[in-house]
């Protein structure tokens, strides 16, 4: 940087409550809350602000700026211009220290912009999981309706198979009873054959004696003694009938209630044992229908449960707003720096010509900061250092037209 | 269907996280970064459902967009939402003389933005 100094020959030079005085044409004077370079003329004599005024600037920080005037005039005092010196030193190491600072700004912006997009990604990659795992749990959903849907046509068929069952099974109980009555019908045959067979006994003794009486007549009875004798062989075989049909009857009814008792238990037990199959079958369709209601319940809450997720992860999305909103902020502070070091070198080089600060002023700078401000933290944070009155922001933060 | 929503906005993140949280919830979503950028994309023949854009953007701001879409016969009354850290009254003001439909100060929670797209879009 070039010398200060040199530029500006004998100078005056007041620095927050120290005073340093030059002789020559230019007087340089920072004064804490406020930067001017004045032209003093020749200054062969001290010239001293009261203190007073100084307290009155750094009382109100940013005031406006008074009219230039020299603070100090010594001639040729050495430390002074060594101290200048110093300044300008100083002065020379602000670009590098605001453009220090815009970087770290930057660094700060870009090191959050890749922290929330990590977020982000994160939150995306969460919910495409969680869609994908809804997208299965409603193809099992569908599933569940197809099996509850499939599961009526089971219920049905086993319906039917009851009804058939129960209706064979009636009409097997009114066979067997059929067949029971045809057996007590046949036993009640027996005693008209037992009374075949007395009359054939009782025909038999008769041709006896009418045999006997044929004898006695002698040749008169010859031909009734032939009628007796057919009429006792007839008599003998009626008997010999009525004994094998009287048997025959008593072997079949007793054959067949053998048999009827032996078939019925079989038969009941058949009936049960379908019965039994039936049930299960009842019992397995009513499972499948139950389990398909609770799959059917349980992936609708599962799929309640991934709305509030959604819910969440778009609140967390919203919350990750701030870093556009810090950003911003930071944006401005940067500008503000930047304008801040830009003013800073401008006066110092305007100082090496012995000129004024350049326009507007500081103050004049930071008021017009405040134009650029959209947020109400931002005027608020102003205010705060400026002692403003700041409005009370009571603009809804969402309003619908 | 899904609705498609515009959004405007020369924030990468506040695209990113604005696109994860419409498309989660069901919508479709066309991202512009500026104003210019959302423009050059309606011309292309996209119809969005709606737009919600932010207001200080480079090349074309949120203001000057409304203006824009609002000459558009297409876009006439498309519900326009801003997405902005501007609150200064004027400011609102100007946006709902240009037609916005309504004014949303960042950071917003998910679920309300969500909320009030359902309750300015046509059909929810």
């Amino acid at each position: 940087m070039i010398d200060l100094l040199a530029s500006l020959g004998p100078a005056s030079l007041s620095l927050g409550g120290a005073a340093l005085v030059l002789a020559g044409t230019h007087a340089l004077a920072f004064r804490a809350g406020r930067r001017q370079v004045v032209r003093s003329g020749p200054a062969t004599e001290h010239e001293t602000r009261p203190e007073a005024e100084d307290d009155a600037d750094e009382d109100t920080g940013w005031a406006a700026a008074a009219p230039p005037q020299p603070v100090l005039v010594v001639d040729n005092d050495q430390p002074a211009r060594s101290a200048l010196r110093a300044l300008d030193a100083e002065f020379g190491a602000v670009p590098v220290y605001v453009e220090t600072l815009l970087r770290q700004i930057e660094g700060v912006k870009t090191d959050a912009e890749a922290g929330i997009a990590l977020v982000i990604h994160e939150v995306d990659a969460i919910n495409g999981q969680a869609r994908d795992q809804i997208g299965r749990m409603h193809a099992s959903l569908d599933g569940s309706e197809a099996l509850a849907r499939s599961s009526a046509r089971p219920r049905e068929i086993i319906g039917n198979l009851q009804a058939t069952l129960d209706e064979r099974t009636a009409q097997i109980r009114t066979n067997f009873d059929s067949l029971s009555e045809l057996a007590q019908e046949f036993q009640s045959l027996r005693p008209i054959i037992d009374t075949m067979a007395a009359i054939a006994d009782q025909a038999y003794f008769l041709s006896i004696n009418a045999a006997v009486e044929a004898a006695r007549a002698g040749s008169a009875g010859a031909a009734f003694a032939l009628v007796a004798g057919e009429v006792r062989a007839l008599s003998k075989l009626t008997q010999n009938a009525s004994k094998e049909i009287g048997a025959g009857i008593a072997t079949f009814t007793r054959r067949m209630h053998e048999e009827l008792d032996r078939a019925r238990p079989q038969a009941e037990g058949s009936s049960c044992e379908l019965d039994r199959l039936i049930s299960e079958l009842n019992e397995i369709q009513g499972n499948l229908a139950t389990a398909g209601q609770e799959l059917s319940s349980m992936i609708q809450s599962m799929d309640g449960g991934h709305r509030q997720m959604v819910e969440r992860l778009s609140t967390i999305l919203g919350h990750v707003q701030f870093q556009d909103v810090i950003c911003q902020r930071l944006e401005q502070v940067g500008e503000a720096i930047g304008e801040l070091g830009d003013h800073v070198c401008d006066s110092v080089a305007s100082a090496r010509l012995g000129k004024p600060p350049p326009a507007p002023s500081l103050d004049e700078r930071l008021q017009a900061q405040q134009s650029r401000y959209v947020m109400h933290s931002q005027r608020a944070a102003h205010a705060q250092v400026t002692g403003d009155d700041v409005q009370t922001d009571l603009a809804p933060r969402i309003e619908l037209f | 269907m899904a609705k498609t929503i515009m959004i405007v906005d020369d924030s990468a993140t506040m695209l990113l996280s604005l696109r994860s949280t419409l498309e989660m919830n069901g919508y479709k979503v066309e991202a512009a970064s500026d104003g210019q950028a959302a423009v050059d994309r309606l011309a292309t023949g996209i119809k969005p459902d709606l737009i919600i854009t932010d207001i200080n953007m480079p090349r074309m701001g949120g203001l000057d967009l409304i203006r824009h879409v609002r000459g558009l016969p297409a876009f006439r009354f498309t519900p326009i939402l801003t997405l902005t850290t501007e609150s200064q009254t004027d400011i609102r003001d100007q946006g709902r003389r240009l037609g916005a439909t309504g004014w949303l100060v960042k950071p917003v929670a998910g679920p309300a933005l969500i909320g009030v797209i359902k309750q300015v879009l046509p059909g929810g």
